[in-house]
């Protein structure tokens, strides 16, 4: 008897391997194996339980609670035809399903694709261990993290709120301009988990997202990363679609310093820097460099700010330092109009660039890098900073003391 | 008095900005803070500017560090300056802490020092010069480590007061 039931299960499990194999869907797969299960009904309990956990080897933990809660709803259907499956669907369904749906609801997304295995613990708690590292999810854990997720979101919101308000009373920007750009970047504002992996996969030779490459070996650790880095991220997939067509059509931008005659050539635009900022993997050190596109999702995930100073048409400066690091001082930072989006910062870049007013040379080709700062027809300064024919650039404040 | 080193600077148009921008010294930092930085003196008054910063100011291009023990202040490269150096874990973690006087002290940002009188001294009186526009600058330090800015009327009036007080 006990060899006819092993004979059966091997037979169903060499079949469900055939299944997979052979890409089946899922619900082609659900039917027959009930189709072998009302064929058979000769499941015990631990038997089965065994197989479960068998077959939930190698499997990722999205594929593994699918699979879970399949098995359960399949031996439910099955259990009106057997009555030798309650058992099944009350030891392993009822627990299973309940605890695997837990952490289903609330494993770190960056889980979900790695690959783990279910086990039981002797108190009968069900975990998730990932194959590779051993990590061990379980249900409270999965729920901390979750909470703890919960927490930070409600806390980047309530900073976001906050900077909103600032930026509203003391600039009263063109609502319509902040909100199309609100609208543009809604979908890439998520710092819990990244919007599309396999893109920022493919995007290369992006100094920002190299790094990030580096440190979650090719985007597969994301559980290594921050929630800012996660939104940061996101904004960088948003940007760099735009970023390569907007550099693709730049061409050779050049212009001489009228004392020294030497030819200033810009090739290629850093927009990652200049309207996003810098921000490294696990560090905070570079949060305050660049980011002059106002984006106050990203802003109140990364800086703690303060005053707000208007200049120009709608330009500003806000004065910023690294969120939770109380001793340390505010740092002015330049920005464009709120509301600006990238074609119209980059338009205006272009624009002083291409027909500047005047231009002034601070640093020519010392160490392979030049600074200078260019008037735009409409008296905006902005900073170059040129290293390889890219251009790093910023609005900066009036510096002349007689504006004041 | 004796000019250990110097920077040459010419009025355009509202502002100064350096005779021969191919020149590099370390003096050059305090000329960097002139151009970047200067707006946020002029912003909050000289001496409130001195206490609302009194541990320092973080730009693109300078940062400036008070260590308030020893009364020096660092002027120090900015991000564009130390961007694509290569760094150790001492300095990783210097920067995580966000210590600019011991990535100094360590030698790993280029940088210049003066005393806290001196700061105020060259803050007061580079105030000055950018309300009497005059056509020419020279900022220097003589033989006592002494930070000054001088306005000049003619770029050979200049060199002439560099000429003068450089050692032979």
């Amino acid at each position: 008897m006990m060899l006819d039931m092993q004979d059966q299960l091997d037979h169903i499990h060499q079949q469900q391997d055939d299944q997979y194999q052979a890409g089946k869907s899922r619900m082609q797969q659900r039917s027959e194996r009930n189709l072998e299960s009302v064929k058979h009904g000769l499941y015990s309990t631990l038997d089965t339980g065994e197989a479960l956990l068998t077959q939930m080897m190698n499997k990722s933990v999205r594929e593994n609670v699918c699979d879970i809660s399949e098995m359960v709803v399949d031996i439910t259907i099955t259990d009106k035809a057997f009555d030798s499956l309650l058992h099944l669907s009350q030891i392993v369904g009822n627990q299973a399903l309940q605890a695997a749906e837990s952490i289903n609801q609330n494993i770190p997304p960056s889980l979900l694709d790695s690959s783990m295995s279910f086990v039981e613990t002797s108190t009968g708690e069900l975990i998730a261990i990932a194959d590779f590292t051993g990590e061990s999810i379980s249900v409270a854990m999965a729920s901390q993290i979750a909470a703890n997720r919960a927490e930070q979101s409600i806390r980047f919101a309530a900073k976001t709120k906050e900077l909103n308000e600032k930026i509203n009373e003391k600039l009263k920007p063109k609502k319509k301009d902040v909100e199309a750009l609100h609208k543009e970047i809604e979908p890439f504002l998520s710092s819990e988990k990244l919007v599309n992996v396999e893109r920022l996969k493919a995007t290369k030779d992006i100094k920002q997202i190299e790094d990030f490459r580096t440190y979650t070996d090719n985007f597969k650790n994301l559980d290594k990363l921050k929630p800012e880095e996660i939104l940061y991220l996101n904004l960088c997939d948003w940007l760099a679609p735009q970023a390569a067509t907007i550099n693709a059509e730049l061409g050779v931008l050049k212009f001489i310093d009228p004392a020294t005659k030497v030819e200033v050539v810009i090739k290629e635009l850093d927009l990652f820097h200049s309207l996003l900022g810098e921000m490294r993997p696990g560090s905070i050190k570079y949060h305050t460099s660049g980011g002059h596109l106002l984006i106050p999702e990203l802003r109140a995930s990364m800086l703690d700010f303060s005053e707000i100073t208007q200049f120009g048409e709608g330009f500003f400066d806000m004065d910023i330092k690294y969120a939770g690091k109380q001793s340390t001082s505010y740092k002015p930072n330049t920005y464009f109009p709120a509301g600006t989006s990238i074609e119209q910062a980059v338009n205006i870049i272009e624009q002083a660039i291409k027909n500047p007013k005047k231009i002034f040379f601070e640093t020519i080709d010392v160490n392979g890098k030049t600074s200078c700062n260019l008037m735009s027809q409409s008296d905006q300064i902005f900073t170059l900073h040129i290293e390889n024919s890219k251009a790093k650039i910023h609005p900066a404040s009036p510096i002349s003391g007689k504006i004041f | 008095m004796k000019i250990q080193r110097s920077k040459q600077l010419q009025l355009q148009s509202i502002y100064y900005y350096p005779v021969d921008p191919r020149m590099f010294d370390s003096i050059s930092f305090i000329y960097s803070f002139f151009l970047h930085g200067f707006v946020y003196v002029r912003r909050n008054g000289i001496f409130n500017f001195i206490k609302k910063y009194k541990d320092g100011i973080e730009l693109e291009e300078v940062n400036i560090d008070i260590d308030n023990t020893n009364n020096i202040v660092y002027f120090s490269e900015g991000h564009y300056g130390y961007d694509n150096k290569p760094t150790t874990s001492e300095v990783d973690d210097l920067f995580e802490e966000q210590n600019f006087i011991e990535l100094c002290k360590i030698g790993f940002l280029d940088h210049i020092t003066m005393t806290k009188d001196n700061f105020t001294h060259i803050l007061l009186t580079w105030d000055k010069i950018i309300d009497q526009q005059s056509p020419f600058a020279l900022l220097y330090q003589d033989n006592k480590n002494w930070f000054d800015v001088k306005p000049f009327n003619t770029q050979e009036a200049m060199e002439q007061f560099v000429a003068d007080h450089t050692q032979k």
